[in-house]
This record gives C-alpha cells, sequence and structure tokens, in this order.
C-alpha cells in the first residue's frame, strides 16, 4: 500500500507540473489584465504604465520562471487585483464552499440513494421509469437554471428562504441544493445499477432462502454492498462540486473559491487563477487518493500491492 | 468500524457542520414590497429634463467661462434639482445596496485604476475636485478645492483648498495632503491608475517641481505648455486621479497601514470589507459633502441580475443596479426606478480605413458608410432592445454635458442625421455601385457594466440585412477584443479589426476632445484617421484642429476648433453613434426614498450619502 501511495504521489507531482503550464499559458492566452484596468479609451502610454506597475511587462519564459520557483517555495504570487497572496485570497474563501458540501452531499445522498434503491427493486416499472427520468433531468438540467428557478419559487413567490449571500442556516439550502441536485443523478444510477448486481447474487438468494424479511434482504444485506461504489464517486464527486460551484456561488452571491475563480478568470488575474486552479487540483487530487485507500479498506477484495 | 457506523458518524457530522456553519449568522428577515407608484410618472420627469436641455447648456457654458477665466472663481450652482433630497437629522439605520461589480476591491485609491470601478471608494475619499451636486446636467463642482481656475500666466493653475476639512481621524485636510495625493498617485511603483500617467505628462517637467503648495491651503500646478482642460484630471467626473489621502496617517502607518485602515475625508468612513462579498462604512459627520442620512451602509458584490432582482423584492437590499432587460420586471413588482442620464454612447466604428487595402472595400466608400447609418432604426432599439431606457444620439462622443460644444447645433444635428430611411440608405449603395449589399465583420463584445452590447450589434446588424448589408458578427469576449483595438501588435492590414466594424463605448464625460483622441489622434491606438506616416488628407486637419482644442486659451476659438473637429468626424461616418445609454438602479420604496444620481456619472460613489430614508423623502408625494 505505502509503495502504491507513493507512486500516486509522484504522479500527483507531475500532473500538477502539466496543469501548472496549462493554467499558465491558457490564462495569458485569454487577454491581458491592464486591459480591463484602464479605460477604453487609454492611451497605449497608460496603458503600459500599468502592465509595468503589475509587472506583467516581463517576458512570458521569465514570468514562467518566477511562477514554478514561487510553487516550490509555496508562494503563488500575489493577486495582480486585489493586492493580496493568491494563497491568501484561496484559503480564505475555501472554508465557505466547504460549508456547503456537507449539506449539498446530505441532500444528494438522501434523495439519490432511496430512488436508487427503488428504481433496482421495481426494475422495469413506471417507479423505475419516473427515477431514471429524474436521473435524465439532474444531468441535463445546468445548474444556473435550477438555481434560478429555485430563488423564483422559494424567495419571491413563497418568500420562505433568502435568495442569496451568505448567512443564517436559511441561507445554506438553496445553494446547497443546487450543488447537490448535480450529483443525485449520477448517485442514483450508480445504486440502482450496484443493487440490481447484489440482488442477483448467491448470499442474497440465500438470504431469501432463509426466510429473512424482504426489507432486511434489500437494506441490510443488499444496500451496504451497493454502497461500496458509491465511495468511488466520491472523488468524481468533489470534482464536480469545486466546478459546480462555480455557477452556484456566482448566482447565490455566495464569497466561495468557485466565485474566485470566475472573478479571477473575468479580471485575467493570472497569480490568482493559477493559484486556484493549482490548488483546485491539489484537493482533487488528494480526495481521490484518499478514496482509494478508503475503498480497499471497506473492500477486502481490493488489494494495490 | 461497519459501514453503518461510517454512514451514522458521516451523517451527525454533516448536521453539525451544518448548524455550526450557519448559527453565528442572523438570519435575513424578508419584507413584502408593495406596489405603490407607476413607473411612467419617472419617465415623463425625465422628458421634462429633456426639454429643458437648451436652457440648462446656457448656464452650464457660462460656468465654463468663468472657471477659465484669469482670476478664481467659484463653481456657481444652478438651481437645484426640484424637492429630490433634503438635509435630515442624526444618521439611522443601514443602507443595503447591490451592486453587480465592485471593482478590485482594493482600500488604497492608486490600486484602482477606472473611476467607474471605484464606486465603492468614493464614499470614502473626497477628490480635489468634486460634482456640481445642484446642477440638473451634473458637471464639476467643489471638492476638496472651494476655488480653483488657471492663472494669468496661462501655464499654471491654482487651487484654494477648503478651510476646516477634516479627515476621518480628525487631522486637518489640507494642501500638503493633496500634494502628496497626487504625487502618490504618480510615481508610486503599484499604482495602476492610467491617469496618474496622463497627468504627469500634462504637467512642467521634471514633475517633482511641478506641483507647488503656497500656503496649507493653496496649491499651484504648473502644466507643460497652456492646458485649459487640466482641471478634467483630477475629478471623478472624468477620471480616478485627483484622490486626496492623508500625507501624515499614509506616512506614519505605511502603505500597508493605510490599506488596513483607509482614512478619507469623504462623507462614508470605512468599517470592514471582505474581498468578493461586500464593503460596510460608518455615516462621518464632518465631510463637506454632506452628511449620510444612513448611518451605515453596505455594499455587496451580488453579479447575478436575478439575484439582485429577487433581492431587493424580498427586502434583502434596499436598492441594486440593473440592465434594460430587467426594467419590466422591477416594474411589475412594485420596486422604484431610477434613471441616471447621460452616463455614455454606444457606437459602432469602422477600423483601418485608411490603408490603401481599404479603399477596395465598400465600407471604403463614405457613402456606403452613411448608408449603414441610415439603415438602422435607432428608435426601434431604444424600444425593443433597451426596453425604452435608451436616449437618441448625439455625435460620437458628446452629449448636453459636453465642454467646448455647441450642444444645440449638434442636438439639431443628431435629429436630422440619425435618423431612420432605408429608402436612402438603398439609394446611397446604388450610387456607391453596391445595389445588391456586400459583406462585412462585425465584431462584438459586452463591456463592464455594459452586457448588453452584444444585443445591441445583433440589432444593428440585423438593420443592415435589411439593405442587403450581410453582416459576419463575431462575437467575442472582452479579453480577447481589447488587445484587437490597441495599434500595437495590429499595424498590418489583415491584423486586428482593420478592414471590419465593430461596437464600442464611449463614457459619458464632460470632455469630448480627449475620447476624439484616443480613436482619431495619428499616435493613438484606434488611429482612424491612419498614423504619422500614413496620416489622410482628413487626419492632417484633425491633428491641427486638435492642438488648437487642447491649448487654446481664448473660449471661442477653442470651441470653435472643438465643433469644426465634430463636424469633420461626423461628415467621415467612421465613428457612429447608435443611441446614447443610461444606468438603471431599483430601489424599495419601503426604505429608500427619492433620489437622483448625477447627470453623466452611472455610479453612485458619490450619490450614496444624499439617498433619503423612505419616510424623509417618500416616492408618493
Amino acid at each position: 500500500m505505502q509503495k502504491y501511495i507513493l507512486n500516486r504521489l509522484l504522479q500527483g507531482v507531475v500532473l500538477l507540473f502539466i496543469v501548472a503550464l496549462i493554467v499558465f499559458a491558457l490564462a495569458r492566452a485569454t487577454g491581458n489584465p491592464a486591459d480591463l484596468m484602464v479605460p477604453e479609451d487609454a492611451t497605449e502610454e497608460e496603458r503600459q504604465f500599468v502592465e509595468r506597475n503589475l509587472g506583467l511587462d516581463r517576458p512570458y519564459h521569465v514570468q514562467l520562471f518566477v511562477f514554478l520557483t514561487g510553487i516550490v517555495r509555496g508562494d503563488f504570487g500575489d493577486s495582480i487585483v486585489y493586492k493580496k497572496p493568491a494563497a491568501e485570497l484561496f484559503f480564505e474563501r475555501l472554508p465557505n464552499t466547504l460549508k456547503l458540501l456537507p449539506l449539498s452531499m446530505f441532500i444528494a445522498v438522501s434523495i439519490a440513494i432511496p430512488l436508487g434503491v427503488v428504481a433496482a427493486v421495481k426494475r422495469g416499472t413506471w417507479i423505475d421509469q419516473v427515477a431514471g427520468a429524474i436521473a435524465v433531468f439532474g444531468v441535463a438540467t445546468p445548474n444556473f437554471w435550477i438555481a434560478i428557478v429555485c430563488i423564483y419559487i422559494f424567495s419571491v413567490w413563497l418568500d420562505v428562504l433568502p435568495p442569496g449571500r451568505m448567512g443564517g442556516p436559511l441561507h445554506y439550502i438553496l445553494p446547497a441544493f443546487t450543488l447537490g441536485t448535480f450529483s443525485i443523478a449520477g448517485i442514483m444510477r450508480l445504486i440502482r445499477s450496484s443493487m440490481l448486481e447484489v440482488l442477483d447474487t448467491e448470499y442474497v438468494k440465500l438470504a431469501r432462502i432463509k426466510g429473512l424479511q424482504e426489507w432486511k434482504v434489500f437494506w441490510k444485506h443488499c444496500l451496504r454492498n451497493a454502497l461500496i461504489p458509491v465511495l468511488t464517486l466520491f472523488g468524481v464527486f468533489v470534482g464536480g462540486f469545486v466546478t459546480g460551484a462555480i455557477v452556484t456561488e456566482t448566482v447565490f452571491a455566495w464569497p466561495g473559491i468557485g466565485r474566485l475563480t470566475i472573478d479571477a478568470v473575468a479580471q485575467r488575474d493570472f497569480p490568482l487563477l493559477q493559484a486556484v486552479i493549482l490548488l483546485d487540483a491539489v484537493i482533487i487530487l488528494a480526495v481521490n487518493l484518499v478514496v482509494d485507500i478508503l475503498y480497499a479498506y471497506v473492500n477486502p477484495r481490493i488489494r494495490y500491492d | 468500524m461497519s459501514l453503518k457506523a461510517v454512514w451514522i458518524g458521516s451523517l451527525t457530522l454533516s448536521l453539525a457542520l451544518v448548524l455550526a456553519c450557519g448559527g453565528a449568522a442572523t438570519p435575513a428577515e424578508p419584507q413584502i414590497v408593495e406596489v405603490t407608484r407607476v413607473v411612467t410618472e419617472q419617465v415623463e420627469v425625465e422628458k421634462v429634463v429633456t426639454e429643458q436641455v437648451e436652457v440648462e447648456k446656457q448656464v452650464e457654458v457660462e460656468r465654463q467661462v468663468e472657471v477659465t477665466r484669469e482670476v478664481l472663481v467659484v463653481a456657481t450652482p444652478v438651481p437645484p434639482v426640484e424637492g429630490v433630497v433634503r438635509q435630515q437629522d442624526d444618521p439611522t439605520g443601514t443602507l443595503t445596496v447591490s451592486l453587480q461589480n465592485l471593482g478590485s476591491q482594493v482600500t488604497d485609491p492608486i490600486l484602482q485604476g477606472r473611476a467607474g470601478h471605484a464606486q465603492y471608494q468614493a464614499p470614502i475619499y473626497d477628490a480635489l475636485l468634486g460634482f456640481n451636486y445642484d446642477s440638473q446636467y451634473g458637471g464639476v463642482g467643489p471638492g476638496v478645492a472651494a476655488e480653483w481656475g488657471i492663472d494669468p500666466d496661462g501655464s499654471s493653475w491654482t487651487f484654494n483648498i477648503a478651510p476646516g476639512l477634516v479627515f476621518h481621524n480628525g487631522e486637518v485636510l489640507d494642501a500638503h495632503d493633496v500634494k502628496f495625493s497626487l504625487e502618490r498617485t504618480m510615481y508610486h511603483d503599484e499604482s495602476v491608475v492610467g491617469d496618474g500617467n496622463r497627468l504627469n505628462r500634462q504637467l512642467r517637467q521634471p514633475s517633482e517641481e511641478a506641483i507647488e503648495v503656497i500656503d496649507d491651503l493653496t496649491l499651484r500646478m504648473h502644466t507643460d505648455g497652456s492646458k485649459p482642460h487640466f482641471w478634467s484630471l483630477l475629478t471623478r467626473a472624468v477620471f480616478q486621479g485627483g484622490q486626496i489621502m492623508p500625507k501624515d496617517y499614509i506616512e506614519s502607518v505605511g502603505d500597508d497601514g493605510f490599506r488596513a485602515e483607509p482614512i478619507g475625508s469623504g462623507p462614508w468612513m470605512y468599517a470592514e470589507h471582505s474581498v468578493g462579498d461586500y464593503f460596510r462604512y460608518e455615516a462621518f459627520d464632518k465631510s463637506h459633502r454632506g452628511v449620510p442620512h444612513f448611518a451605515n451602509m453596505s455594499l455587496l458584490l451580488v453579479p447575478e441580475e436575478s439575484t439582485k432582482l429577487a433581492m431587493v423584492r424580498t427586502g434583502q437590499a434596499d436598492l441594486i443596479d440593473l440592465v434594460p432587460e430587467s426594467a419590466p420586471e422591477v416594474e411589475a413588482s412594485g420596486a422604484q426606478l431610477t434613471v441616471i442620464e447621460g452616463v455614455g454612447m454606444f457606437i459602432y466604428q469602422f477600423w483601418g480605413l485608411y490603408y490603401d487595402e481599404a479603399q477596395a472595400l465598400a465600407v471604403g466608400d463614405i457613402r456606403v458608410r452613411q448608408a449603414m447609418s441610415l439603415a438602422i432604426n435607432r428608435q426601434d432599439i431604444i424600444d425593443f432592445t433597451l426596453n425604452g431606457y435608451g436616449r437618441p444620439s448625439m455625435p460620437f462622443a458628446t452629449f448636453p454635458t459636453s465642454v467646448d460644444v455647441d450642444v444645440p447645433r449638434w442636438q439639431k444635428w443628431g435629429e436630422e442625421e440619425l435618423v431612420y430611411d432605408p429608402d436612402r440608405a438603398r439609394a446611397l449603395l446604388a450610387e456607391a455601385g453596391y445595389p445588391d449589399g456586400f459583406e462585412v465583420t462585425f465584431w462584438s463584445t459586452n463591456f463592464s457594466g455594459t452586457p448588453y452590447m452584444n444585443d445591441l450589434s445583433q440589432a444593428v446588424t440585423g438593420f443592415w440585412e435589411e439593405i442587403g448589408i450581410k453582416s459576419d458578427l463575431k462575437i467575442i469576449e472582452i479579453g480577447v477584443f481589447s488587445p484587437m483595438t490597441r495599434r500595437p501588435g495590429h499595424d498590418e492590414w489583415g491584423e486586428g479589426f482593420n478592414g471590419a466594424v465593430s461596437i464600442f463605448r464611449n463614457a459619458g464625460r464632460p470632455l469630448p476632445v480627449p475620447r476624439y483622441q484616443s480613436t482619431f489622434h495619428p499616435d493613438s491606438n484606434h488611429v482612424a484617421f491612419g498614423d504619422r506616416d500614413s496620416l489622410t488628407p482628413v487626419g492632417e486637419e484633425y491633428l491641427r484642429l486638435h492642438e488648437i482644442a487642447i491649448s487654446e486659451r481664448d473660449d471661442a476659438k477653442r470651441a470653435e476648433a472643438t465643433n469644426d473637429i465634430l463636424q469633420l468626424v461626423a461628415d467621415q461616418w467612421i465613428g457612429v453613434p447608435i443611441v446614447q445609454g443610461v444606468s438603471l438602479y431599483a430601489s424599495n420604496p419601503e426604505t429608500v426614498g427619492r433620489w437622483q444620481g448625477i447627470y453623466g456619472r452611472g455610479e453612485l460613489g458619490d450619490v450614496f450619502h444624499r439617498i433619503p430614508h423612505a419616510e424623509g423623502n417618500p416616492w408618493q408625494q
């Protein structure tokens, strides 16, 4: 296992290096922050004055060298717009995004698991078809649309939930639900197929032959084993959560890393964008590594050696 | 550990985290906003304003003449606008404003490049020159300087600082603070205020010696020759330069200390902020701009339009900015609309027509370009694309507030020339040899603050289609668009926008000459009349007039040159107005009374302190 973890960590370092190169190049391919910081009719001299004071007049290879050597020291540079260390901005905002994670996971799991189990048990019936339709709807519906519809229904029409911003517990419900819907479809489909597989196994048949009550067979013997593959989905869920947060946090004016990402992109804040993408990548890599290790722990048939 | 235990533990932890992270803050109390007024009343008020332009302009012109006389003058207020704001007693309550953009969200003025993005700083800091709040048409008024004027030598300006001004920490604001602030803006190696560079270039060199403190309340600035428009660099009506910061305090606490606890002299004291989320302020009772009606103010960053609308409808926000597309929904909801006029102009412009290759193009012919203008039904654009929240335009970069401009003449020009006449357009196309139309590329983007420019581009190209002009509309992101408008890197035919058309925007500034310079001057980025090596005869004439317009001390001669520039450019149909834009705000009438923005200034940084409570100045009279 130790060898496996070491191997994954080394792969992660290589991957992060590649991500760093890509984000460095792509960020600069989409424009220059100096253009957005001066009025449209600014003269070239005024623009160069701003560019020089932002340190953007240096050649690309020099900027890349500064960027890569900075990463090694844990220094992602200062945001050229907000004038604060980019990593500090990221870690200031990260808790706000993470606050949404538990509730959105809870919403996703509490809807998806019963739906997936029922769809499997009632395979081929109208219930299965409805569950399938919900899954398709969840995958096909963009987050921003769900968010706006939720705001209209629950804030404007019913006036029971606030339309946006961080605040008390009620402020968490709409953004968490919007984020959670991204995963409902995936988890539900996975649970359904896992359940169908498990329902066909010998030990389930044996449990039935032994005369166990049907609900015990489903919820104790089938679901426990059907849930194991869902664990692997958690890594994907975190990736989807990070990207989903960009839209959700923008619509709900939630000051998390999703908003920070979109702000960095919109303002061509190179150091901030580089820091956000790289640190997001680190989190996703770490979560996937932990998930793989946990998977081996909960499923004794898995061995990485 | 069993799987069941893992799940139960996870769910318990999730619930605990939700409660823990949500428990500290108090949930907002939604308020129901009732329908109290129809917005057509507001529109009619604005119509009256439009009808008064001619009379009002006469007042404005007189004031400008006074400013440039060889004596110090006070900006004379014209009669105030009818009962919009009245001073009240002690500030109370909190004004919550949701805005789409809060710029860089930095507390130090030298770190924010654009005045339009600095509406979160304007409550804290005064500028050397301010706005004329009492005029229906805004314009420049007293700021930190109560009086100012050009000296008899013609190449220096004297500013008399208003006595008794203090910063939020109680320190007296004097001429030393002004000199320090201007120099900090120009020379600080972190300054991103491009206007600081422009200010530097207008001063006598070496500019370190150009700003002279005569006494505590008198400052003299020596310009590089005659600069009759020098004042424009020192007011937020035009630029971000000119913000006044406390010298002693900054020297005492350093840049970082100042940025952590910023001190200004404006009507709002900085309280706290969180990047990407909000700015909070407390009222300051010793500002020359007046005492705010509210004791506290929160500016919230809410980028999504639907969320802002929901916030004002549910009482989470007292005031929001909005785009014309949302206006009908706001009207239906009962929230109050406030319109600020003259904030900008949408135009389209042709690029690289001075190249030899352009002469072979249809758009190289003036008749074709005029036909393209005649094909556009601007009133339809105002009515349908902008939901009625646009205005007929004057020539390129001119407004009823424009300085050195014969406003009545150019308003008449707008009415006669910017008309919809598709038959005449087709006739001109036929006369130019293009009876069946031609193809042209139209580049479009949305500039910050006006996310409907692509809609305008689609409308314009749609009208062109009707007379046979097939437009290849290319909508691109602003970060890609901006570099293509700069000459460096695009100085060959086939590069940048050369040979094509693009949408563009002119800010509603009182001085048109700098905007003409940035598009038509041979040293500019757009070089619409050619660069120094390829200047067209029209470009040579423009250059001659430009030199007079920026340096002539005789008001009449300078105005004549400025109007000649307008005529020269108008006749070329290279930079063509589409419509004049407005800024829109929606208020909760339960909490906010009637207020008025500053004509030509779409942002509210210099207005927040004048926004009253509903009970002090109700919408329903």
